[in-house]
This record gives structure tokens, sequence and C-alpha cells, in this order.
């Protein structure tokens, strides 16, 4: 059991070191001197310092296999160097996003993972009534639309009643605004600002709802299909002839049998997530992980994009390695 | 309505139809059977696969899907089920008055449950046993019903043999304490020496607790051993009918004659497959005679073909 937790983190580590290195490679052979690539193509007086720099962080005098050794070791270690984007060390910079992109997610996730579920019962029980065949419609046309429309939608809409859902923040809070988490909601409490708190809330929402919307649906629809599959199965069935009321059926005898992939899809679906996520925090101007790789990728920002995406497959990994666990825990057949 | 005569009965059908609706038209697997079950009693239907042994079956133990159709009446219990195209008191008998073994004990426990929750969900839910070391008390003691010890209710249904499953279910299918109990194929996925144990099993239902028992069954010589009557049925109808022995010594309807000969000929067929010396088909063999007794040569016939049978032999 322990084992199979430990071969499955090495692995992953394995697969987070192998993609560090390729994307060493991509810069190595990027068009034009890797120093300068890595510098993030400088131009003006200043340039030749700064290609000269990158040449000493890439060790470009060394041979390849050193170049990559070096440039994975030195990642693992913490120096990341600065962003050229960003003017800031790239550590700064990826864990203030990347907490900006939590608080998203979380919330996300928070309405997504009880509404897509609760959805999915709702149509199976019902299943062939109109409840059914609206959101049956629903969740294929709002599982297919593309989030930054809606997100443009959003805006709009609360542009015409006059409240704009843009970053984090309102301004005027920034003045008296300390950071100490990094969350906002949280920073908000603990300056005991109620309507700080509210403000930072009211700009959560519309983009947590929109990036909610894929996986709610996603889930919800699964959840109905394999349900109603399971509600024929021989012991389902069974139980309804031994007297087992409906509530105890659908929560214990068919949900069971449904959560674990359930689960595993929401988990799944979480590397999407982090694209709409950095659709919608462009669009909603708010900071965040997918606002710094656009960002990283429209300035050459190699420093910045590696970090970002080295800590995004670390929590990708992360989340599906604990989505493994619940679904082993929910699923006594399938014990490591 | 029920008359007061017609709630005595335990199962009580009248031109019962049962069918499938499959793109609009309508298969009918049970067709116009009528029969009569009193209480205490106990009923053999016997017939092959897809003669809608299933079917009626399960209507008598509550289980009628939305996508049935009915025709005719049906009452079990005292309740009225069925009424024409109406399913009208199914959920008032189901896991109350009647309970069912499934057909196929292994698909029917819930593979997410120990067997000891499966109890406290059906004990909870048909009789009200909200405690669960109450639960786990009556647990046991169906348990012992079928010769089980405790430990099964620690247990999830992957880790029972199939003699286990199928003493769960049966042990399950007690729990509501029900009148009525259906057993659809309780032996067809056993072995010789668990089937003799679960006939057994099953007869004693009727026997010792008196309940009322409806096996469902293809073989027609394990009727005998659990039932009193018995019901032939071919597509649906049933075409013969009276008491076991009676049917079993006289068949009248030659269905029901295929049945028996098919029945002991797959015995003799076991057998014969320990003879060593004379024919090796001699059992089965429509023409067999004394010779049969000695083994017969293999004879030569030309172009290449041989047989192995004294009736060439002469
Ligand atoms: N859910 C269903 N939908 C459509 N047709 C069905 C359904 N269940 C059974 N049938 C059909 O009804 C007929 C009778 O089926 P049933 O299961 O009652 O037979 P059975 O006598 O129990 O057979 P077996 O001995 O194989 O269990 C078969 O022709 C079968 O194909
Ligand atoms: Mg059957």
């Amino acid at each position: 059991m322990v084992g199979y937790y430990v071969r499955r983190a090495l692995l992953g580590l394995t697969l987070i070191l192998g993609l560090i290195a390729l994307v060493y490679l991509f810069v190595y052979v990027a068009p034009g001197n890797p120093a300068y690539v890595w510098a993030g193509k400088p131009r003006g007086p200043k340039a030749a310092e700064a290609i000269e720099l990158a040449a000493r962080e890439l060790g470009l005098d060394q041979p390849l296999h050193i170049q990559v050794a070096s440039f994975v070791c030195r990642f693992l270690t913490g120096s990341w160097g600065a962003s050229v984007a960003f003017k800031r060390p790239v550590a700064e910079v990826v864990l203030g996003a990347f907490k900006a992109t939590t608080e998203l997610l979380l919330l996300s996730y928070a309405i997504s993972i009880p509404l897509g579920l609760y959805l999915g019962i709702f149509m199976a029980l019902r299943r062939g009534s109109a409840a059914d065949k609206v959101l049956k419609f629903l969740s294929s046309l709002l599982a297919s639309i593309p989030r930054f429309w809606l997100a443009v939608v959003v805006i709009f809409a609360f542009y015409l009643i006059g409240f704009q859902p843009l970053g984090r923040i309102d301004p005027r809070y920034l003045a008296e605004f300390r950071e100490v988490t990094g969350f906002y909601l949280l920073d908000a409490l603990l300056m005991s600002r109620p309507d700080a708190f509210l403000d930072v809330l009211a700009r959560l929402i519309p983009p947590a709802l929109i990036v909610a919307v894929y996986p709610t649906f996603y889930v919800a629809k699964y959840v109905r299909f394999a349900l109603s599959e399971k509600l024929y199965e021989d012991y389902v069935v069974e139980a309804i002839s031994l007297g087992v009321s409906r509530r105890t059926l659908v929560m214990r005898y068919s949900l069971r049998g449904v959560l674990p992939a359930a689960f595993q899809l929401f988990g799944i679906n979480l590397v999407y997530s982090f694209v709409d996520a950095a659709v919608v925090e462009t669009v909603f101007m708010r900071e965040g992980i997918g606002r710094v790789l656009v960002e990283g990728l429209l300035r050459s920002d190699y420093p910045l994009i590696v970090a970002a995406f080295f800590t995004v497959s670390l929590v990708m990994l992360a989340v599906n390695s604990a989505v493994d666990l619940v679904q082993k825990k929910l699923e006594p057949r399938v014990r490591v | 309505m029920v008359l007061a005569q017609e709630s005595r009965t335990a199962v009580l059908a009248e031109s019962l139809s049962l069918g499938y609706e499959d793109m609009g038209a309508v298969f009918w697997a049970v067709r116009g059977v009528s029969l009569e079950l009193p209480r205490g009693g106990s009923l053999c239907i016997v017939g092959e696969s897809g003669s809608g042994k299933t079917t009626l079956g399960n209507a008598i133990a509550g289980i009628i899907p939305p996508y049935v159709r009915t025709d005719g009446r049906l009452v079990v219990g005292g309740v009225e089920v069925v009424r024409g195209s109406r399913v009208v008191g199914a959920d008032r008998i189901r896991g109350r008055v009647v309970t069912r073994i499934p057909q196929n004990p292994a698909a029917s426990l819930n593979p997410y449950l120990r067997v000891g929750e499966i109890f406290y969900d059906v004990l909870r839910d048909s009789r009200g046993i909200g405690s669960r070391s109450e639960s786990r008390g009556e647990a046991r003691r169906l348990l012992s019903l079928v010769g089980l010890e405790e430990e099964v209710l620690d247990m999830y249904p992957h880790e029972l043999s199939g003699g286990m499953s199928q003493r769960v279910a049966i042990a399950l299918s007690l729990a509501p304490g029900p009148s009525i109990v259906v057993a659809d194929e309780p032996t067809s996925n056993l072995d010789a020496y668990l089937r003799g144990y679960i006939v057994r099993l099953i007869g004693d239902l009727n026997r010792r607790l008196g309940m009322t028992l409806v096996v469902i069954t293809h073989d027609i010589s394990v009727a005998e051993l659990m039932c009193g009557d018995l019901s032939v049925v071919f597509l649906g109808e049933i075409v013969e009918r009276g008491s076991v022995s009676e049917v079993l010594r006289k068949p009248l309807h030659p269905y029901t004659s295929e049945l028996i000969e098919a029945s002991v000929l797959e015995r003799a067929g076991r057998k014969s497959g320990m003879r060593t010396e004379g024919c090796a088909y001699y059992a089965r063999c429509p023409h067999a005679g004394g010779e049969c007794l000695k083994p017969p040569p293999m004879l030569r016939l030309g172009d290449g073909r041989e047989v192995r049978c004294w009736r060439l032999a002469r």
C-alpha cells in the first residue's frame, strides 16, 4: 500500500523532472542564442549584460547533459531566477499568482462538486421528465460554450447593473490592504474589514462560477448516465425487492458505484480548469497563474514559464494522487 | 377489490399477462396465466430458458418495472398487485409480504458494502430496526438459519464463495420477515453437493417455517424435493399443472414428458461418465439391448467410415 504511493510519487516526480529537462532543450534548440532566449530576447543598452548573465546561469560553456542536470538541480533547490516580464524574483511572482489561482479554483470546486453531483442525481431520478430534458440540454450547451465568451457576457451583464467585477479587490482598499497569507478572502478577514471581504468575494464569485461551469455539467452528465444504469443493476433491483427505501437506494446502493469515477473526473477536469482559469483571469484582469503563463509567453520569459509550468504540474500530480486515494477508499474491490 | 376468500390465498393470478415494450410493439413474456396458491403452499414453476419464469416470479415478488405491460389480475398476500393494465399494489407487498431469492446471488449483493451493512439497510428499512447491535444480532440469527457464521457479516460480497453468496441471499430474503418467498433458479449456479444442501434449505422454509414458497427452475427433478404443486410453462403459457408427484408419475403434456426425459437423461449422462464396461452410450441410447453391456468393437465400413455400435455389428 505505502509502496504503491511511494512508487507513484517517484514516477510523478520523474515525469516532472523529465518535462523540465525537455523545456530546457526547447530553449536550447530555439532559434538564436539560448542565453538570448533565456534572458527574454532583450533589446536596448542593458541587453548584452542580461545575455551574459543568462549564459552564466545556463552554464552554456558546459557540455549539454551537464547543462540540463545543473538546470534541473538549480530548479529543485528553488533558485528560479528573475522574471524579465515582472522584474521580480520568479519564485515570488509564481507563488503569489499561484495563491490567487488557488483561491479561485477552490471556490469553483466548492461550488462545482456538490452542484454537479446533485444535478446528476436529480436528473437520474427523473429520467425522461421535463426537468431532466431541460437540464440535459443546458448541460450540453454550457459544457460546450467557450468560457472566455461567457466571461465577456458576465462582465457586460455586471457592467449594465453598474458593477465591474474586475481585479481581485477594489483599488480603494489597496492603501490599507496588507497581504499576509496571499489569499485575499483570508487577508480581508484578518484585517477585520467585512466590507473588504465582501468586495473580494463579489469579485471572486463571477469568475469562480464561470470556471465551475465545465466540471459541474461534465460531471452532472456523467452521474446522470452512470447512475441511471446503476439503478438497473442486479444488486439495486435486489435491494428494491427487499424493501430498501428509495433514499437508501440512491445514497448507498447506486451512488456508491458512481462516486469514485465522478471524483476522478473532477480531478481530471482540474487540468481544463487551469486553462479556463487562465482565460477567465485574463478577461477579469485578475492576478493568477494563468495570467503569469500568458504574460510569460508573450514576453518570452522562459524562467517564469518553466516555474509556472512546474508548479501547475506539481499541483496536478498532488490532486490526482489524492483523488486516487479517495477512489481506493470508496472502491473496496481495487484495494492496492 | 379483494374478496375475503381471496385474502386467504397467498398468490392468485387470473389470466395474468406480462410483456416488455420494445420500440412500440409489446412482447408478451407471460400469457394469460391463472394460478392459485393457498397460504403455506408450495409451487414449482418449471420451463425452459426464456419461457417467462423470471418475469412471472418477479411480478409475484412485486418487481414490476415501469416498462413492463400488464393485463389480467394478480393478488399477492391479500393485496391486489395488478389490475388490468395498472400496477396498483407492488410497493405494498415488495419487501414486506413477499421477498425473492435472486437468480444470480453474487451479482445481487451490493459490492460496496460489507454483508453486515446490507443486512442493516434491509432490517432498518423493512422492519425499522435502527440500532446496529440489534441489527447485528438479528443478522447473526438469520445467518445461522442458513448455516453461516457471524464472520460473514464483516466480509465484502466478493470475498464470498458461490455457495456462501447463495446462502447469504437466502438469509437476506428472510430478513424482512415475509410470509411468501419466491426462489428464482436457486440451484443453477451450484455444484452437486451444494445443490442438495440449498434444496433442503429452501424446502425447509416451507416445511419447517411454514412460508408460502414459489420455486422457479428449469430442472424438473429438483421440483419434487421442494414443492407440492407443479406448473409447467412453455413460451409464457401454463401447459400442465398438478401435484408434483402426480405430474412426474404420469405426465400428460408431451412438453412435460420431454422435460422429464431431459432431466433423467441428464442424470443418466452424468452416471454414464463413470461406466467403464459396456457401450459408453448405453444409458442414453433408445435402442439399448442386452448385448450393449459388452463393449462394442469399432466397425470399419470402408471409405474411412467407422462406427462403434452393436446394432451394425449384427
Ligand atoms: N427487460 C427485458 N426487456 C425485454 N425483454 C425481456 C426483458 N426481460 C426478459 N425479456 C424477455 O422475456 C422473455 C422471458 O424472460 P424471462 O427472464 O422471464 O425468462 P426465464 O424463463 O426466466 O429464462 P431463464 O431460464 O433464462 O432465466 C425472454 O424472451 C426475454 O428475452
Ligand atoms: Mg430466469
